[in-house]
């Protein structure tokens, strides 16, 4: 386990340049989809960004009815499995400056990216460091499912907040570590995964150094589930239930079985379920090759983020993985050492500007 | 001896939970607490049975949506599995002769004719079940409770209908639940998916004499 590695403060400068200019390609290349699609506005507020402006219009509703934001009023849904943090955040922005909810949370997701990109390069630079930050910018930003950092969901906060997470572990700066991890289990229920790495550093601090604070090290990973905790008090006494962000995923039809269940079912079904499942599939090779470059602390939580959402179905699995830090750190360092792997980035563009055309269009897959 | 490594311990211990570790307990007393409250829910029986049981297939809003528009039934009629005074949660798509159950819990929503008299009622449902062990065992409970024995729990054989005697319901609540636990469903062993336990045939309401 690599732990401690120092940072030259000298790096920042270049480090926000590269994230500006990726930024601004990735920009650049959603507004020219926009713009040639025509039909669909720019702030394009659809599926799970309405989930986000219900909830600032009108808060957490009390009883699964279907009436606060979604796209199936007087149903059996509600808005409990979407977690607080990004509606906190989007809707501050709007009760600050007035505009619009629906542009409100799309505006947050897209400032949120330019900081989720900037601190994905400074977790690049603490774990990587011999790459190249362009490389780690091109993965990030030229990926298909970089488009939900144009739509208003949660990607970009917890891909954000992940990444400084672990930069603080790398940087053996624990209560920030855990501080973030608080925030990143308030962002969405697989960020308490984040644990796991935590556990494993913790566990190498304490094995290679005599004189570890274990205390220290106790409190702030414990900080970690804190977020969540928060969130299941709060839907306790609002709903009755702490545990309503998981049960009513039975509106959607997601139903709790073995990730591997719905790995071969999804293999053996759509088109649609297949890519889904595949991208499991390369999600847990990954975890494997991250175990293997001695990052065994990421491959667990590359791991626990891939395999919670498969246990309940391969439904939006390609953003669930593919903006875990850890999965574009394992791209970034194949790319790195196998210099014939970047070709990929060509179709991997593609692949995004198809998705960007895809959430224009409201195709079914993007949700 | 003892009492200095007594000493040792206890200084060890008083070390060991000051400051950072305190809070680490405090943290992990609260998050005991968190889930002490997500394993005691405090929600509805149609809530529990929809989103956390998953017995249910109609969720809290459509029950009530469709028990507000459920016609009355007329006391000395038979009705046929499908019919519209009958509203079956846990129940498979109906057949032509008959429903089954799905699972091993099922109820049956009915409601009473606002004028019923105070007297005896019985409610009778007709089942065909599966009797590959040569009985099942069946829990029925009526909601609210005006059976004359709240549980009914007894092992049924082909052909025995199932009988549930209840006292009248006065005032505007007119409406009757009956759940039945299904110990003994089955897969029907014929490549059938399902898991099955009766076949509702009809269900009548009638007044007794007792």
């Amino acid at each position: 386990m690599k732990i401690g590695k120092s940072v030259d403060p000298d790096v920042t400068a270049p480090l926000f340049r590269v994230a500006l200019v990726a930024f601004l390609i990735h920009q650049t290349l959603h507004a020219a989809v926009v713009f040639l699609h025509g039909d669909a506005p720019y702030f394009f507020c659809q599926y799970d960004c309405n989930w986000y402006v219900g909830i600032i219009e009108f808060g957490y509703m009390p009883e699964a009815n279907g009436n606060a934001g979604g796209s199936r009023p007087e149903s059996d849904v509600a808005n409990w499995a979407f977690f607080p943090l990004f509606p906190i955040i989007s809707g501050t922005v709007h009760w600050l400056t007035g505009i619009a909810p629906q542009v409100a949370v799309i505006l947050s997701s897209k400032v949120l990216w330019l900081l989720a990109v900037c601190a994905f390069l400074a977790f690049q630079r603490q774990y990587l460091p011999e790459a190249p930050l362009w490389l780690g910018a091109a993965v990030l930003v030229l990926n298909p499912a970089a488009i939900y950092a144009n739509t208003g969901y949660t990607e970009p906060l917890f891909l954000m907040i992940a990444c400084l997470s672990l930069t603080a572990m790398r940087q053996d700066r624990p209560i920030l570590a855990g501080m973030m991890g608080a925030l990143l289990s308030a962002a969405r229920a697989v960020g308490v995964g984040i644990g796991l790495t935590f556990a494993a550093y913790a566990l190498s601090q304490v094995l290679r150094q005599s004189d570890a604070k274990a205390g220290r090290l106790l409190f702030a990973g414990m900080l970690i589930p804190l977020g969540l905790a928060a969130y299941m008090i709060f839907l306790h006494f609002h709903v009755g239930d702490a545990m309503a962000f998981s049960h009513i995923q039975r509106a959607w039809d997601r139903e709790l079985s073995s990730p591997l269940y719905h790995l071969s079912k999804g293999l053996r079904g759509s088109p649609y379920t297949f890519i889904m499942a595949l991208t499991a599939l390369i999600g847990a090779a990954l975890a494997g090759y991250l175990a293997w470059k001695g990052e065994g602390g990421l491959a667990l939580f590359l791991l626990f983020a891939t395999a919670i959402p498969l246990a309940t179905g391969t439904s939006s699995l390609g953003r669930y993985v593919m903006m875990q830090p850890a999965f574009l750190l394992a791209v970034v360092m194949l790319m790195h050492d196998h210099r014939l792997l970047r070709a990929l980035l060509v179709p991997s563009a593609l692949s995004y500007l198809w998705m960007s055309y895809a959430w224009q269009e409201s195709l079914f897959f993007v949700i | 001896m003892r009492g200095r490594s007594l000493c040792s311990l206890s200084y060890k211990l008083r070390n060991w939970l000051n400051g950072w570790s305190a809070l680490a307990l405090g943290l992990l007393a609260g998050y005991g607490g968190v889930i002490y409250l997500a394993a005691h829910p405090n929600v509805t029986d149609a809530y529990r049975a929809y989103y956390i049981d998953r017995t249910s297939s109609l969720s809290p809003v459509m029950r009530e949506a469709q028990i507000d528009v459920l016609p009355a039934i007329t006391i000395g009629q038979t009705y046929v599995h499908d019919a519209p005074e009958l509203l079956l949660d846990g129940w498979d798509t109906p057949e032509t002769m008959h429903t089954w159950t799905l699972g091993s819990h099922a109820q049956i929503i009915l409601a009473l004719p606002a004028s019923l008299p105070p007297q005896t009622q019985e409610l009778t449902l007709t089942l065909r079940g599966m009797y590959l062990t040569g009985a099942q065992r069946i829990i029925v409970h009526m909601e609210p409770s005006v059976a004359r024995s709240d549980v009914i729990d007894r092992t049924y054989r082909d052909g025995e209908d199932l009988v549930v005697t209840f006292q009248s319901i006065s005032g505007t609540k007119r409406i009757i639940t009956l759940s039945l636990e299904l110990p003994d469903a089955m897969l029907p062993r014929n490549g059938d998916p399902r898991v099955l336990a009766f076949a509702l045939q009809s269900v009548e309401v009638a007044q007794t004499d007792h």
